[in-house]
């Protein structure tokens, strides 16, 4: 059964379905299905491009308007399996190596083995209860014992297969607790949004892209292949309302409504498009709060540089602890994103986009 | 093995002062198994099965390490107290459940100040406990509705089957608890009065087993608990003491306890006789419920029995099938045998006198 959030009416199950799949970049395989399964009955072709990427279309006569959330989600890939049958990994995306210790992970190759994930030496000092150590962590020097002797781990093991953290969703409240929300939350928000939507003119392009925590991969090629006037990406942006950090610190707050980017490390929003959004957003009344964001980006990064240039933006979707497998998220804000996405959807023919100018 | 029953004590929550959960799990399963069930003043869950030779204490401790809430700041974060032997440096994003009323998930976190601090050069300034707070997603107000400082605040994992293991939170004891269960069960004819306890607070110092030692007055007493297994990357060789699938530990040593030779040597010779698997283990930090309980009344002649545990007192604690097996196997071959020997201690073992004045 799916869980309907009371006055929100969002398939939350879906979400933490999309969370829960294993999906590191390059191998977003299980996402891509449940993601083409809600998209399906929701455009008029669905297909999977060269690299991965899964494409939805929904005709219209209007401008084409592609809108890209990540599929792929940060992880880890075995490197190495000692004679012990311990597992070495490697990162894959931006590890937060701070809370990787101490916690359950899937190997997934041949068969998908629980494991749990350790630092060398970390569990192992004489003083067990003071802590003496030490600065920045390597990923080096991180493993994870599947409790196998080496015989039965190099029988179903690879190198090379995907490590995913071990962490389903659960509702907290008005709250969904989960990994991967970054960025199945975009994803779930654009089906959201195609789900909801009235009438409109826009061709309108969905993108699960790939390989977004490696750079953005999967959305330079499908922006290319689709050629559209303008782009949204959908994607998390953290939340710093924490103990911890000071209130000019925050970047976006929980709960305060989808975050609509200036500028991240990657992208300054088109003006145009920023001043669209923020119009529907004012007209439809849908709680928002504007985003400058000094690091990271996402996939608006690569679709703005596409051909001759792409219009773009990115809505983002605030959660706190992202990178983590304990990230938290306010159904709210989720809903507010949706709304927009549908909003701009829906008006994107009465906009003109892109400031080329042609003199003669 | 009832895994099944394993899976619910180790998911059960229960720190120190707070094991009403566990014992009614243990209580249900012992019920049928022993001629006598009470619990003592101070909570220690105590299953007493009637025979005339000697008096046996079989003690595993129902609690687990975990944390209270010592504070609820103005936007609804938690902050906590440790309560057992946490490793601190190593919680962060760990979900966590607040219980003791209505049970509400938390992520439990960093400050972002002292992840920033710990990642410039030269920073050697391990996290503290006071470093860490507690997400429950709510403000203040709602916050209190749900939490009261003191509630109990434990890991939310659950056990699951992992390679040739388990692994879970709180494997630190409620495997024990589980081997005393299943010994219990697998028990062919013996002649010893098998006193089995359930012990309370041993994290915080064996407050439990202590006053359950004074109580029973028993004439020999084995601890079960888990011992530290290294074999990991980064140990040393020349530190390890026992390994995972090699069998049940005796421990004839740890930081608290200095098992008796007497006791060790008929166990190994149990051990021998019955073809079970089982390592000596010397325990470089940490004791069990055999510290408090030999230095009981005028003194009891104890030994721990122990499962090799790799990751203790983590949320990630992995044991190995095999090792609880040999585990249950020893502890119930010693209990039927138990009255055949007089561990060398001459007549008053099996006069039953100690029992006697003490009562």
């Amino acid at each position: 059964m799916t869980r309907h959030l009371a006055g929100h009416g969002m398939e939350i199950g879906l979400l933490k379905r999309l969370c829960d799949a294993p999906g590191v970049s390059g191998a977003e395989d299980e996402v891509r299905v449940i993601a083409a399964e809600a998209l399906g009955p929701l455009v008029d072709e669905l297909s999977v491009d060269p690299m991965g990427n899964l494409i939805g279309i929904r005709h219209g006569t209007g401008p084409k308007v592609m809108v890209a959330a990540h599929l792929d989600e940060i992880g880890f890939r075995v490197s190495h399996v000692d004679d012990k049958g311990f597992l070495r990994l490697m990162g894959v995306g931006g590890q937060w190596l701070e809370t990787i210790e101490n916690q359950r992970v899937v190997v997934n190759g041949r068969r998908r083995l629980p494991g749990v994930l350790f630092r060398e030496g970390g569990w192992l000092r004489a003083d067990a209860l003071s802590s003496s150590d030490t600065g920045p962590r390597k990923m080096d020097d991180y493993y994870v014992d599947l409790g196998l002797p080496r015989e039965k781990v190099v029988e179903w093991v690879e190198i090379g297969d995907p490590v995913t953290m071990d962490r389903h969703a659960v509702d907290m409240g008005d709250m969904v607790c989960a990994k991967a929300l970054d960025d199945r939350a975009g994803v779930f928000a654009m089906i959201e949004a195609l789900r909801k939507l009235g009438k409109h003119e826009a061709e309108i392009y969905a993108v699960g892209s790939v390989q977004e925590e490696v750079g953005c991969r999967g959305a330079k090629v499908a922006a290319y292949g689709l050629s559209p006037d303008v782009a949204i990406a959908i994607d998390v942006c953290p939340a710093r309302d924490t103990p911890g950090f000071q209130e000019h610190e925050y970047i976006a707050a929980l709960g305060k409504g989808v975050a609509l980017t200036i500028s991240d490390a990657g992208t300054i929003a088109d003006q145009g498009l920023l001043g669209s959004l923020c119009q529907i957003a004012q007209d439809g009344g849908i709680v928002h709060q504007l985003l400058l964001a000094g690091a990271g980006s996402t996939d608006a990064r690569e679709i703005h540089q596409v051909r001759a240039g792409i219009p773009s933006i990115t809505l983002a979707i605030p959660a706190r602890y992202t990178h983590s497998c304990t990230g938290l998220m306010h159904k709210g804000d989720l809903y507010t994103c949706a709304e927009l996405v549908g909003g701009f959807l829906e008006d994107a023919h009465r906009f003109r986009f892109g400031r080329s100018l042609r003199w003669k | 093995m009832d895994i099944e029953l394993l899976k619910r004590l180790c998911d059960a929550r229960g720190i120190p002062g707070s094991e009403g959960e566990i014992r009614e799990l243990a209580a249900a399963a012992l019920e049928p198994l022993v001629d006598e069930l009470r619990v003592d003043p101070l909570g220690n869950l105590i299953g007493i099965r009637r025979g005339s030779g000697p008096r046996v204490m079989v003690a595993a401790h129902m609690d687990e390490i975990g944390f209270r809430v010592s504070h609820i700041d103005d936007n609804g974060f938690l902050r906590l107290m440790s309560v057992g032997g946490n490793r601190v440096d190593a919680l962060a994003s760990q979900r966590v459940v607040v219980s003791d009323r209505d049970a509400i998930r938390g992520v439990l976190f960093l400050e972002a100040s002292v992840v920033r601090k710990r990642n410039e050069p030269g920073e050697k300034q391990a996290p503290r406990m006071e470093d860490y707070y507690v997400d429950v997603g709510l403000n203040r107000e709602e916050a209190m509705r749900f939490v009261r400082v003191g509630d109990m605040v434990t890991m939310d994992r659950d056990m699951i089957e992992l390679g040739e293991g388990f692994s879970g939170k709180s494997m630190d004891d409620r495997v024990g608890v589980f081997v005393v269960i299943e010994a219990l069960r697998s028990l062919a004819s013996h002649g010893a009065e098998i006193c089995v306890v359930g012990t309370v607070q041993e994290e915080l110092g064996c407050r439990g087993a202590k006053v359950a030692a004074y109580g029973l007055c028993p004439d020999v007493a084995v601890a079960v608990d888990v011992c530290s297994a290294e074999g990991v990357p980064g140990a040393k060789d020349y530190k390890d003491s026992c390994a995972l699938g090699k069998g049940v530990a005796l421990t004839i040593v740890d930081q608290g306890t200095i098992s008796d030779r007497r006791l060790v040597a008929f166990v190994t010779q149990v051990a021998e006789e019955s073809l079970i698997p089982y390592q000596i283990h010397m325990g470089a930090r940490g004791g069990t419920d055999a510290r408090d309980i030999h230095q009981a009344l005028a003194g009891v002649p104890t030994m721990s029995l122990s499962i090799p545990t790799r990751y203790v007192h983590s949320c990630s604690e992995l044991v190995y099938r095999a090792d609880v097996e040999a585990t249950i196997a020893l502890l119930a071959r010693f209990l039927e045998k138990a009255h055949e020997t007089t561990f060398g201690f001459g007549e008053r073992l099996n006069s039953g006198t100690a029992a006697s004045d003490c009562q």
